[in-house]
Formats: structure tokens, sequence, C-alpha cells
């Protein structure tokens, strides 16, 4: 949708075909449900960059009934077994491109030792969605105002891409190029995500959307430890909605770190958070300035809510 | 009468409900027939543009497409007639003839064995557009050099109005004066069930579903349109899922849909999908009323003049998209004593979707502008928000009273709902002020307003053409049992189970007994439809007028049968009952099984058969406005004061709404699940209205608001509970006694939220709000306008 | 559900719906809202915004709630499907969906099989108070009833206190 002149009311070029988004139905395609992550890795070489991978579908599913994605083949991983490990192996909590948000939500494990993704997912879409969507594929999937890419990002995890040419892993911090676009290549599939673990951790989620189960205007994705002398350690930070990427507040991170967390010192690093807060987002529901002034409301509270 | 059981006044189960819970109902996108096609339209991606070609050749190769078809295929088709002579003519034309208005105007129309297919080919179609500067403000639309949507036209005036009361005027020498400008936002009504419509010609007949409030109304426009005589024409609307007005405009998909099913000779459906719902369904409110109040300076309101200047998108709907502007001007005063106004009316035109009808009609943007100003005039001279509120209602000893607008009140509860209103939300905001006494990001205030709603309006004023009788047919089968049909329709509010109901009362039967039918031009009289909250009373008139006829038969073959005196016989319990004479008594089966089938018992002076009709005009009414705008366009009036308590997060600006206080007056309360069902539902369309729902356009008139992501409709955790309190002030002059309740609750929450919000940041001297929706960042805003934020958190 | 090796435009797809076994050729590209409408007749399943948000098209795929208009039939292949029709039992309404008529929990019904789905598929204990089940119901739109009667529904039919 949408015309925007170059000049007001005068725009080159008026032949127009019927423009995208505005179909319900998705367009025709071909389908495929292979066994193994290697019949996979065929399909999307084969079709290179014309093939598609469907897990959940919570996201793209709606782009195909607008037209917005047209592919010529969809891949279905959910015979492929090998996608759907949710484990904790030397530290690190695994977690399978097949593995239902549901399943994540649940998992006592994953609260125990991974509690911000447990934290976030309740903020994922609705009931509905999270029995059928993935964590991976929302991180694969990179909406600059969905939870999980800010909370891979935050906990530093590390995304492991498969091709039919072999294996990438890929740290959090260089994957999420912009709006929607990942550093997967055309041919790749993002196998699975690995985040890293601990029992000391706290962890919040902050966030303002207009109704329950919305995209976030804005909101924070935050982890820390509390010393026994009481001051914070292992910090880290992670916007999302605010800008077309999740971002991390690395200055915000290092004021807070070995501190004990004072009234002033919260004021500081929300004023900071506010101030450094690469707010490019802005849509009908709030322009670039509100999302820069509530990252750093949420920032505060956030902190607040992990070191009480 | 005798004292037996009524059916008014009780909660019984609505008989819609099963069929409703079990997946049983028939909306028109379950209406399936064989060879049925289904259509899928190409719609203006321009807000404003010239026609210059449409190619549909490539669209046509697609196997199975049967048909592409642009306005120039349509030589049969009439546009829609035009019946007002106060408004420029707009011609209505089912796909858009050489111009494009908003973005959403049809222009071709693809059909296909399914959607699927009919989208593919969609995607063939070559349209050639020239564009022309978008018009896309009221500001806009009035410049000087203004590109013009209508070119004949001078300018882009669809409507203009201007009111001078000299008696009005004259309130305002040496008065004080308060004035303000008050905006209500673009919002609709978007009822769960988009629109939708079927057809099929067979024999020479056309049969229409379409997911409409008024299916004769419908039926008449067909006819019009098409080279079809009425009786050649049976519109269907089977279970309509919501319509809040939306599906009280006649659409152009409702000729082009049966159009193709003639021309093609195979039924063809179209079910409208959520984006064209939000683009081509009709838009509402976006008006803004300019007002100023002459005041007293102990806060007595004299007069208020000004202007309702309503942004109308492209204007091509009818019935007309100006009527709401009327309507808020006729409401202006509300319940309030004030003896003068001076209102006026301009709508102008503009590239964006046209607007219609939306639960309220005017009424909200009424009660928002004055609620607001009456807050302002409280504020400036120093009294209560409340304290003004009870100088300036009208009491029982003014009733009955007539406004400043000429509307006649002739019953109500306004200060008693006030004070109870009062009462309980005082006791509530105390209640949440202990609850989140420790929560330090909020602040909690709450605002309480009043508004009247003239309830079983004049259509003419709005139509220009339909006037406000309705009808009803009653025949009893042999068996006893009584088939209602009634020309007002429903769209789920309970109307079946409001008229079972009714009949049963009227009839003595069990409502067992009774099946209403309506929605249906051939197995009902002609009628208008339901909107205007007018269903229970124009039904229930002509409904009892009708029981009346059939009973005084009824009663002779009763008395006959039992050698009694027509005088002496009482109906109830389903039989005809000798007074003084315990045990004597027929039933309604023995009646009309003698009046159907054993007439040789009848009376020799009675004919046979067990039916009858009638129909009702709602007495008071005037259609026509005096020079000064004035005139008594309703029936009757309810009333209602509403408390509003909000917790306000001034790190967020996010507003909860935590508790909603009502004291609410329909009159007699004929089911009361039912008027609370309407209530609390019309208050959640106006906390929506009120916090989250806009239509948003670019600078270039492009829809910004074209999915549910955008378009937010509030869910249960936007919604509290609610305290609804009935007061019941029976109108004289209604059968029963009963008020329309449909849209009552969506017109306070706008002025009662907005004054929640001010007096929760009251001591941080914010700005006045003066317009909705009111959104996060908004309320941010108002707090940095009184400085409270002077770093975030 | 069976293996597609190789990418099909349209396929078989097998799948058990209120209790009857099914199978039939598909589309790849049909939504499973729509296989249920239009190939089984089951019009109990609303669409009401295609994209995944009002609800109105829930249905239950293997016990738990999902939305059938951003789900494609093939990938119910092998799957227990239930619609409201597969909850109604066959003489009058089951508990839930006579709480709803009790309590006037619908008015135009549109959304209604929506919400009778999503609290079919979800363990009630998991949801103990007013609060967690206005959560619950969030992802269900209603333009009519203000939510009020829904809740006081499903208070009453899981035995919470008000």
């Amino acid at each position: 949708m949408g015309w925007r002149g170059d000049e007001r009311g005068r725009k080159c070029g008026s032949r127009v075909r019927n423009p995208d988004d505005v179909s319900v139905k998705p367009p025709p395609f071909k389908y495929a449900r292979p066994e193994s992550l290697d019949e996979v890795l065929r399909i999307l070489s084969e079709y290179n960059g014309e093939a598609r991978v469907l897990a959940g579908g919570q996201s793209l599913i709606p782009l195909l009934n607008f037209r917005l994605a047209r592919p010529q083949v969809l891949v279905d991983i959910a015979l492929v077994r090998e996608l759907r490990q949710l484990e904790v192996e030397r530290g690190v909590l695994r977690v399978g491109a097949a593995v239902t948000q549901n399943t994540v939500e649940r998992s006592s494990d994953v609260a125990r030792l991974c509690p911000l993704l447990t934290k976030a997912l309740p903020f994922v879409g609705h009931v509905q969605n999270r029995v059928r969507g993935t964590v991976v594929g929302s991180i694969a999937h990179a909406d600059p105002a969905a939870e999980m890419p800010a909370v891979a990002l935050a906990l530093q995890a590390t995304m492991v891409a498969r091709s039919a040419a072999g294996v990438r892993k890929i740290p959090a911090d260089q994957f999420f190029l912009g709006p929607f676009t990942t550093a997967l290549k055309p041919d790749e599939m993002l196998v699975e995500v690995r985040f890293p673990t601990s029992r000391k951790t706290r962890a919040a989620v902050t966030e303002v959307a207009p109704r329950s189960g919305d995209f976030a205007v804005a909101g924070v994705a935050g982890k820390l430890v509390t010393t026994r002398a009481g001051k914070a350690r292992d910090v880290a930070l992670a916007l999302f909605g605010v800008g077309g990427s999740p971002q991390r507040l690395h200055d915000v991170e290092a004021r807070l770190a070995g501190q004990r967390i004072t009234g002033d010192l919260l004021d500081q690093v929300a004023a900071l958070a506010s101030h450094n807060a690469r707010a490019d987002s802005e849509d009908v529901h709030a322009d670039a300035g509100y999302r820069a002034h509530v990252s750093g409301v949420l920032v505060r509270r956030a902190v607040e809510e992990m070191t009480r | 009468m005798t004292s037996r059981p009524s059916h008014i006044g009780a909660n019984v189960a609505r008989v819609e409900d099963d069929r409703l819970l079990s997946g049983g109902a028939r909306f028109v996108a379950d209406v399936s027939l064989p060879g049925m096609l289904e259509a899928a339209f190409y719609r203006s991606p321009l807000p404003h543009a010239l026609i210059e070609a449409v190619d549909t050749d490539e669209a046509l190769q697609v196997s199975g497409v049967a048909g592409a078809f642009t306005a120039e295929d349509m030589t049969d088709v009439s546009p829609f007639p035009d019946f007002d002579q106060r408004a420029r003519p707009v011609a209505i034309f089912p796909l858009a003839r050489d111009k494009v208005r908003y973005v959403g105007a049809p222009i071709a129309v693809v059909v296909a064995p399914d959607r699927y297919e009919a989208e593919d080919a969609r995607d063939l179609l070559t349209v050639d557009l020239e564009p022309l500067d978008p018009v896309v403000s009221v500001d806009e639309a009035l410049a000087a050099d203004a590109p013009l949507l209508f070119g004949e036209w001078p300018d882009n005036i669809v409507i203009e109005a201007p009111v001078a009361n000299p008696e009005a005027m004259a309130e305002f020498e040496g008065r004080v004066t308060v004035s303000g400008r008050y905006e209500v936002g673009r919002h609709a009504g978007v009822p769960m069930e988009t629109r939708g419509v079927a057809a099929e010609y067979r024999d020479g007949r056309l049969t229409v579903w379409t997911s409409t409030q008024f299916p004769h109304i419908a039926r008449t426009m067909l006819s019009y349109c098409l080279p079809l005589d009425e009786t050649d024409i049976r519109v269907i609307a089977p279970d309509v899922g919501g319509g809040f007005g939306v599906k009280a405009e006649f659409y152009p998909e409702e000729v082009t849909i049966p159009w193709l099913a003639m021309r093609l000779g195979r039924p063809v459906r179209w079910i409208e999908d959520r984006r064209e719902h939000l683009i081509a369904a009709c838009h509402a409110r976006d008006l803004v009323l300019d007002l100023e109040a002459a005041v007293d300076g102990d806060g007595r309101f004299r007069a208020v003049r000004g202007m309702a200047i309503q942004d109308l998108g492209s204007a091509e709907m009818y019935p007309y998209g100006f009527s709401p502007a009327f309507t808020a001007v006729g409401h202006i005063t509300g319940p309030y004593r004030i003896p003068h106004q001076s209102v006026g009316v301009i709508a102008v035109a503009t590239n964006k979707t046209p607007c219609g009808a939306y639960r309220g009609f005017g009424i909200p943007e009424a009660a928002f502008a004055m609620e607001r100003l009456m807050d302002k005039a409280a504020d400036h001279l120093g009294i209560d928000r409340r304290q003004i509120r009870r100088r300036n209602l009208i009491g029982p000893d003014d009733l009955p009273y007539t406004t400043s607008a000429g509307a006649i009140v002739d019953s109500g509860s306004h200060r008693e709902a006030f004070e109870e209103t009062v009462r309980l939300t005082s006791e509530r905001l105390d209640r949440w002020r202990a609850r989140l006494a420790d929560d330090p990001h909020v602040r909690l205030g709450s605002g309480v307003v009043n508004y009247i709603e003239g309830v079983t309006p004049t259509y003419y004023f709005t139509s220009g053409h339909w006037t406000s009788f309705d009808s009803c047919t009653i025949r009893m089968n042999p068996d006893g049992t009584a088939l209602v049909s009634v020309g007002v329709s429903t769209s789920g509010q309970g109307l079946e189970s409001m008229l079972t109901s009714l009949a049963a009362e009227a009839l003595g039967v069990r409502r067992d007994q009774v099946r209403v039918v309506m929605g249906d031009t051939d197995r009902t009289p002609y009628g208008l439809g339901s909107w205007g909250s007018r269903s229970t009373n124009v039904a229930s008139g002509a409904l009892r007028e009708a029981s009346s006829l059939l009973l005084e038969k009824a009663t002779r073959i009763a008395a006959h049968l039992m050698e009694a005196s027509p005088d002496d016989i009482e109906v109830y319990g389903g039989r005809f009952n000798v007074r003084g004479s315990p045990g004597m008594s027929v039933t309604w089966q023995q009646v009309a099984t003698t009046a159907n089938i054993r007439t040789i018992d009848l009376p020799e002076d009675v004919k046979p058969g067990l039916e009858a009709a009638a129909t009702y005009d709602p007495p008071g009414i005037e259609h026509n406005p005096d020079q000064y705008g004035r005139l008594n366009s309703s029936a009757t009036y309810t009333n209602a004061s509403h408390g509003a308590v909000v917790s306000v997060d001034v790190g967020t600006g996010k507003v909860r709404v935590l508790d909603y206080i009502v004291g609410h007056d329909c009159g007699t309360v004929i089911n009361p699940q039912i008027v609370r069902g309407q209530v609390v539902g019309g208050i959640a369309q106006g906390i929506g209205g009120a916090l989250l729902e806009k239509l948003h356009y670019d600078e270039w008139g492009n829809p910004l608001s074209t999915s549910f992501l955008d378009y937010h409709l509030p869910t249960t955790t936007e919604i509290p509970n609610m305290v609804v309190r009935h007061f019941e002030s029976p109108a004289p002059a209604m059968p029963w006694g009963a008020k329309g309740a449909g849209e009552a609750g969506i017109i306070g929450p706008a002025p009662a939220i907005a004054a929640a919000i001010e007096e929760a940041l009251s001591d941080l001297g914010v700005a006045e709000i003066t317009r909705t929706p009111i959104t996060a960042p908004d309320v941010l805003s108002l707090v940095f306008s009184g400085g409270g934020q002077e770093h975030p958190g | 559900m069976k293996p597609v090796p190789e990418p099909t435009r349209r396929l078989p797809l097998s799948m058990t719906v209120n209790g009857r076994p099914i199978e039939l050729m598909v589309d790849a590209r049909k939504l499973l809202a729509d296989v249920l409408r239009e190939d089984l007749g089951l019009t109990g399943t609303h669409i009401g915004c295609e994209q995944g948000v009002c609800g109105a098209c829930t249905v239950l795929v293997d016990g738990r709630p999902v939305r059938s208009c951003i789900m494609l039939g093939v990938q119910a292949d092998g799957c227990d499907v239930t619609t409201v029709e597969g909850i109604t039992p066959r003489e009058g309404l089951n508990p839930m969906q006579q709480a709803f008529k009790d309590h006037h929990g619908l008015q135009c019904g549109f959304c209604t099989p929506g919400f009778l789905m999503t609290l079919a598929g979800v363990t009630p204990q998991e949801f103990p108070d007013e609060e967690s089940i206005r959560e619950l119901l969030s992802g269900n739109l209603c333009r009519c009833t203000g939510y009020e009667g829904i809740v006081v529904a499903v208070m009453a039919a899981w035995g919470r206190d008000r």
C-alpha cells in the first residue's frame, strides 16, 4: 500500500498493477515437508532465494495472505526431528527452529536458567500465536517491535545458520541488520539459537504497547546480576520497537556496572537511555520523540524491577 | 387486567443464542449455492485520480475466470438517485466512473470460482490512473486554490447551513464567554463481521443476501439502480455480525454483485476482507465543534453558538454522511437548560473514505464538545465541575422541556441519574486511591458527564426520502402458534428475543409459541430497518397495534365458542377466559383452528383467517427544521450520566480505565440483561474511540490504518467492569413506555475519560484535552505541558 | 503427518475433524479456515481479519487453540482438529456455551465460536482469577458485548468467585 508523490500530487508513471498488500489469500506456491534437515537445505539451495522456511507461520502466513511475500516454495520444518531440541548443554540453552514459543514459555528449565526468555514470551502475541509460533522463527523474522530479537541481543545469543554449504555461527550483535533484515543468506536458515544461561541472573521486560499482545511501541529486555555487596554486574539492556533493529544500550550498562542502584543513578541512566536511544521508528501509534522518552522510563523501571 | 405474569422487565434467555453458540448461524459468508462464483474488487490505490484505462485482457486469460468488469460494462445500471435538496448532488455509481476520490474506491471487479483465483486474476489487471492533487483536510479543502473533487462545483463544500439566531447572539452581550474547538477523530463501527453480498438470479427474480441493517431500503435502492421491478427482488439479511451503523448505508457492492449474478447467470458472492472494510466501508465522526458559550457568573449557561465542521471524505455515501453533523447540533445542549443556540453546519469533501453512520450518530461528538466546554467554564469560573452541572441540569419540574435545538424532552431522570453516578464514581475513586496508593507511576482521576439521546428519529432528515414508520404482521397458525414478521431487522442486539417477549405479552401466549421473522423482504412487511435506537419503539408500536386487531377478532371467536359476551373475555396464559366464570376458557389453538380450519364454527359476521397487519408511525416527530435548524427530530429522549475513574501513568502516558459507572434511563426496561448488554457494549466502543481508535491518513491521502494491527479495537484488558444503574422514566407516548437503548452507551466515554485524565493531572496545571483519541503520546505531551516531568521515570 | 519430500502445489490432506477422519486433496495455499468452511461445510469457524489478530477463526489443533486463518490446511495433516460444531452436544449446549447464554456473553455471535474454542483449548486451573481470564481472552476481539458478559460467563462456568 501507499503512494507517495515526489512532489505533492504529481507522480511519474501512473500505470499501476495491483498494489501490494490488497489480498487476503496466499498466491500459489509449492509446498514440501521433508523429514530431514539436509532435505530442507537442499530445497533452499535448489530454489536459491525463492524458497521460504515455514515454521509456526505466525508472521509468514499473514505476509502470504497479503501477498507481500510470493515465494515459489514453502518448506515446512514440522517433521524435522533435529530442529525440535530444547536442551541445556554445557551452560547453553539450545532452542531448535521448530520449538514453539509455548513450549519454551512452559519449560521450568528455561525459567530457572534463562529467565529473560520466560519473562518475555507472554508479551509475544496471544496464546493462539504462541501455540504455533517459534522462538527461532520470531528471531529470524526480525520484526523491529518484537521481543524475541531483543532478548537474543540482550543475552548475547549465538545464531546457528545452516545451508547446504555448511554452518555459520553469528553473534546476535551482528545478526540484526534492519527492519525484517538479518545476516542470513538467501539459501541459509536459522536452525538454532543458543542462549547463555545463568542461575544468578535477574531479568525484566518492560514495554509500552497500545493493548496487551500488541507489538511494542517501545520496550526493554534486560538482565543483570546483583552482587552480594548489592552492586550490579553483567548488565545487559536491549531496546525494541524504538528503531529499525533491537539495540543494546552499552553506555547505560557501563554506567550501571559495579554500582549500587540508587534513585539518583536511576535518574541518570533513564536520561542517558532516552538520549542514546536511536529512535527512528515512527508510525500512527507514536513518533520518535515519544519512543525515545519512554525508552528511558522503561529502562529505569526494568532496572528497578531487577534490583528490587 | 388481571395480575398475570409479565414478560416485561424479565431477564429471559435469548432465542437466537443456541444457533450462534453452536456454529449453526448463517451469515452471508455461509451462503453457498451450486456454481457460485466469488468476486474480488480492484480498488483505487490513489486518493485522487482520473481513470484513463483498465486493461483486463491478461486477467481474463487465467483459467476459470468468469469475467472482469468496469463501469463501462454497467450500461444498464443507474447511479444512486439523489434525494436531498439541501446538499450538492453527489452521483454514486457502483464502480467508479472516470474518477476516483479515495483510496479504496472500487474501479473493477474480477469473478472466479473462488477468492484465491479471483485474487490471482486481479493481480493481472493493469489500470491507468492519472493522479490529481489530493485534498486531505478541511483546511485544504476550503483553501482558495484547492483541487476540486467534483469538477462541476465551485468549491469542495457539500453542504453549508449557517445559523444566525438573534436571540442566541443577544445573550453574548455583557456575559462571560468560554470557547473551544473540540474534535472527535475519524473512526468507525468496525463490526466483527465485515460486509458481504451474495446474489442469485433465476426465473427472472433476483435474490440478494446482504449484511445490512435495512433490507427493505436495500431492495428499493436496488430497484432504482437495476432494471428490475421491486417485486422481482428479494433481499435477505441473514444473521448479521454487528452493524453499528456501518451497515445502515447502501453500498456500491450491493449493486455490483447482484448485477454480476444477472450478467453471468450464476450466483456470485463477495465477502469484504478487513482491509477493504477499513478503507471502503463508511468511516465516521471526523467532526469539529467550534463553540462559544455565554455564561452567567454563577455558571449558568445562557447560549451557545458556533459551527459543526465535518470532514466528509469523498461524500460518496448514501444515506448522507453529513447527517451526524446536524444530529450533533440537535443535541448540542444536552440535558442542560440552555435557552438559546445558534450552531451551523459545514461539511466538506476530501480525498478520504466517505463518512457515514456509526452508533451515536453525532451525539458523541456533541457530548464531547458540550461536556468539555462545561468543564472549561467551571474551571474558568472557579466552580466545581460537578456543581456547574447541577446548576444547568433540567429537573423534574422542567419537563416536558424543549431544548434550544427544538427537542421535546418529555421524561427523564436527569438529576437523579447524575447524583447517583457522582456518588458511585467518588466511591470508586476512593477505593482505587487506597488500592493504588503505593504505585509511584500513576495518578488517579475521575470525570462525570451527562447527555440525552434522541431515539427513534426521523429518517427524512438523513435520507431525504424515507420518513419514520415501521410495520408488523401477525399470523396465528391453526395450532395457536404465532408468526410475527416485522420490518426492522437484527444485527445482533437481541431483537428477536425482545419482540418474542412483546408478542407473548400482547397476545397472552407463551414465548415458545411465538416465532419472529425479520430480515427478508419476501416474508416481512415494508419497514426501514434497525438504526437510530428505533427498533424497540417502532416494532413494538406496530406489534401492539397488530396484536390488538388480532385479539379483537380472536375474542369474538372465543366468545362465540363459549357463548359468552366478548366484553367478558380476558386473555392470559394462552387462553381466552370468561371473567367471573373460573374454568370457562378456550385456548388460542381452539380459536385459531376455528378461524383457519373449522370455519363452520365461526360467528356469522366473522370472516375466516386470523392474521393482522399494522403500521406504526411514532407521534411527535418533525421531519423538517425551522430557519434556525430547530426540530423535534426524535420520538423520545433517553438520558444518562457516565462516570469514569482512570489512572494515568505519568512516565508513559498510558491511561487505564479502572471503573466505569453509568446511571442510565431508557424508560421501561423490557429485558434488563439485553439493555445492560447494549449499554456496556456501547461504552466499550466509546472507550475505544476515546483512547485507541483512529483511521489515520498521511499527508498524501494514503490510509495508514488498514489492518487490525494499526486500527486498535479494545480487548478484554482495556475494558473495565461496569456499574450500571437503571432508572426508569417511561416515555409517555411510546408503547410500553420504552425508549431505544441501542446507542446510548457510546456517547459518554470520551468526555468522561477526558475529564478524568485532566483531574488526574490537575496538580500539574496541564492543558485542556480537546481531541480524541487521547493516546499515550498525547497524554505525555499534556504532562509536559504542565512541566510535570523534569526527568524520565 | 506424512512427509512431502518434493515441492508440490496440490496434495492430499488427511486429518481428523470433530472426531471424523477426513481425506481430501487441497491446494497447498489453502488456509485451514477455508478448508473447514468451504470443503467441509463447517461454517461455525468465522473469518474476521485474515491476519491472525481477531481470533474469530480459532479452532483446536491437537487440543490447543490456533488461528486457522494463518495456518495452511496442509499443516494440519495428521492432526486432530476441533471446531465449534465439534464441542456442541447433539442436544443442547455444553457448560461453557450454556454459561455464555445464561450471562449474555454474546450479541451478534460472530466472534463467539472463537472465544469458545480458545476456552476449550486451555486448562482452566491456569486461569484462577478474573485478571488471568481477561489476559487469556485478550486475543479474541468482540465488538458487541464490551466483554463483560463473556468474562462473567467464564467465571461462572469455571466456578470462580466474582
